[in-house]
């Protein structure tokens, strides 16, 4: 037990460092949090500021708009995310593999993740290019299609292609994390099951997975959360379009502060999907613990 | 007849690369034995039983398992089980699940397995833990749980794999017992890699002996230790080891003179009646003489005949509660005697020893090879 001494202490000790925490953490998101009950702009004059009590809320989440913008999210992050796990778990078994150049391999394979998302954002809507683009000219080639496309610049795929440029960027993040989770995998369990007469695909369900269930977890909710702010990809490719078709809901909030400049619905709008990102977040959180209690049926 | 072998290993050989791990194993075990692989690190026993198992592939040769010729066989199809040093279980999963989980994969009804589980839980007393996860359990309820997920199965064939190297001295003692508890009772075949020769020698029907990928010697426990084949295996099983004198032999007319040299120029001489002569070259010729500890002691046992004494000058003493070591300067080594705790002994004291030449064993000195 820690003496009253002792506690005034160890609170003297944190203080400087929550302080700092507080400042650029606690205050913009507590200004945020009372922007969003205000009807404030920004304007180049100052205008007057009231507080409109619920009056954003009630009208954001009864805008269609917004709510379209939603569940493009919503479908941009579990497919994205999705694919990224199985993608960058079957490379991981694949890396962890004994092969001639899997060093090499395993090097270059974080290339797309080092790389600016910007930088991706503009390499990827140069493959996609409708005149000269390299993903029109290998399907082509192919035989795949007989026209070339303008691949972003349709609202039916704009949003698939989108979420490829992003799976090619993150997968390799997963596939590291697993890779290093792998690596720690005992091979007396693996040989145990192989005696016992478990199949790789059962060894791989009952003894891997649950192993790397935690760090995997770790990184799937890091991803879940990025893909949800999902902005900076956007704009650069799409700018949320064409037709809306790639507006999500960070980009959505960008347009209401910078575009209409209405910043008090705005900031309505960022604690509304923050409040989602959150409850995304427990939802890993309990299935995680389930994972780790119950393992696989 | 005997009957059919269990486990027949002809002509194997295991390399890796141009080394050569394993060197031309045979092994016939009968069902029902329990086969001790021993030896030092490095000299191939765990190797040699990840080819048993199927989980090491062999270069060359043929493994036989219950008569059917399994050398390429996957191991799930050679009907064995095997209990590793680790453990190996499986963290997620509940104990009742880590044992039954070879009958799960095998698709085996849920209530049939269910009975099976508590079978074997009640034979190795774990039936309480049933329902907790590896991490709550204590190393020698692992170690139970790891024997109960090799037994479930009833295979023809189980295999451990230094499967008390993890536990502390005491436990690892009450364990060895229990393996062999479990062996009597279910009449099992086991076969068991240890570099512990103590194991070894206690729970073994027959003790393999290995050394650099070779089977040194096949033989019961009393066998190798009281007519090992060379002076390696003389060294290493037994605690404290067999000494290895180097001594002079001479063929007389009653039996074989010895004269083993002592400190200070003097010499030890003995007359073995009970050795036949014509094992050992014409001499005077050099030898080893292998004398175990307990076959040096106190001189009331001496008879003038096959046990005689003589004086030696004692350089250590060492205590051991029921027995007193004493190291005493034999024919160029540090030889150990045994003597009675009740011994009034003292370091540098000239005590005589009285040598059991019935039990005496004559080596090559430079091959090592048992004359």
């Amino acid at each position: 037990m820690l003496g009253r001494r002792q506690k005034q202490e160890k609170w003297m000790l944190l203080a400087p460092a929550m302080f700092v925490l507080a400042l650029i953490t606690m205050v913009p998101l507590a200004n945020t949090l009372w922007l969003s009950f205000t009807d404030t702009r920004i304007t180049a004059i100052a205008a007057p500021v009231h507080f409109i009590g619920l009056e954003n809320y009630i009208y954001a989440l009864t805008d269609p708009d917004f709510q379209a913008a939603l569940y493009r999210t919503l479908y941009f992050t579990i497919v994205s995310v999705g694919l990224e796990g199985v993608l960058g778990i079957a490379v991981a078994v694949l890396l962890n593999q004994p092969f001639r150049g899997r060093l090499v391999l395993r090097a270059l394979i974080i290339l797309p993740w080092a790389v600016p998302t910007i930088v991706n954002a503009v390499a990827w809507r140069l493959i996609y290019q409708p005149d000269y683009g390299a993903l029109n000219s290998l399907l082509y080639q192919l035989g795949l299609i007989s026209d070339y496309r303008s691949w972003i610049g349709d609202p039916s795929t704009a949003m698939n292609m989108v979420i490829l440029a992003d799976v090619w960027k993150n997968f390799p993040l997963v596939a590291y994390v697993a890779l290093a989770a792998l690596q720690t995998v005992p091979d007396d369990l693996l040989k145990a099951a192989a005696i016992e007469g478990a199949s790789p695909w059962k060894r791989f369900r009952s003894i891997t997975l649950p192993w790397i269930a935690g760090p995997l977890l770790v990184v799937m909710v890091l991803r879940t959360i990025e893909a949800f702010r999902v902005f900076d990809i956007i704009y650069v490719m799409t700018s949320g379009g064409p037709a809306d078709s790639t507006k999500t809901a960070s980009f959505f909030i960008y347009q209401e502060y910078f575009n209409y400049l209405r910043s008090g619905s705005g900031a309505s709008y960022a604690v509304l999907v923050a409040g989602i990102s959150a409850v995304l977040i427990l939802v890993y959180y309990s299935a995680a613990k389930r994972q780790a209690a119950g393992g696989t049926a | 007849m005997p009957e059919n072998p269990i486990l027949c290993i002809d002509k194997l050989q295991k390399t890796y690369g141009d080394v050569p791990i394993l060197k031309d194993i045979a092994i016939s075990m009968d069902p029902g034995e329990f086969l001790v692989l021993v030896g030092p690190s490095g000299c191939g026993k765990s190797t040699l039983l990840n080819c048993i198992s199927g989980l090491t592939g062999i270069s060359s040769g043929s493994i036989t398992i219950a008569g059917r010729d399994r050398t390429h066989a996957e191991p799930a199809d050679r009907d064995i089980a095997m209990v590793f040093q680790s453990y190996a279980l499986f963290p997620n999963m509940s104990v009742e699940r880590n044992i039954g989980f070879g009958l799960e994969v095998r698709k085996v009804p849920e209530r049939e397995k269910k009975s099976k589980v508590a079978d074997v839980a009640k034979l190795l007393k774990i039936e309480h833990l049933l329902q907790r996860k590896p991490a709550e359990l204590s190393g020698g309820q692992r170690q139970r749980v790891a024997m109960g997920r090799a037994l479930v199965r009833d295979p023809e064939l189980f295999l451990f794999d230094e499967p008390l190297s993890n536990l502390d001295a005491k436990l690892r003692v009450s364990m060895r017992t229990e393996i062999k508890r479990i062996h009597q009772t279910t009449g099992a075949s086991f076969v068991y890699v240890t570099h512990d020769q103590i194991e070894a020698m206690t729970l073994a029907t027959r003790i393999v002996v290995m050394k650099d990928g070779v089977i040194q010697q096949i033989g019961t426990p009393n066998e190798i230790y009281n007519r090992p084949v060379n002076a390696f295996v003389a060294d290493f099983m037994g605690a404290p080891s067999m000494n290895l004198m180097k001594g002079t032999v001479t063929r007389q007319a009653d039996g074989i003179r010895l004269e083993i040299p002592a400190p200070q120029g003097s010499t030890i001489e003995l007359t073995d009646y009970d050795t036949a002569p014509d094992r050992l070259p014409a001499g005077p010729a050099e030898v080893l003489i292998g004398l175990r500890p307990e076959a040096m002691t106190d001189q009331a046992r001496a008879d003038g005949r096959s046990v005689q004494v003589a004086d030696c000058v004692l350089d250590v003493v060492e205590p051991a509660g029921a027995d007193t070591y004493a190291v005493v300067h034999l024919g160029g080594t540090e030889a150990i005697a045994r003597l009675s705790a009740d011994t009034p002994v003292a370091a540098g004291q000239v005590t005589p020893i009285a040598f059991d030449l019935s039990k005496i064993s004559y080596f090559d000195v430079s091959s090592g090879t048992r004359l």
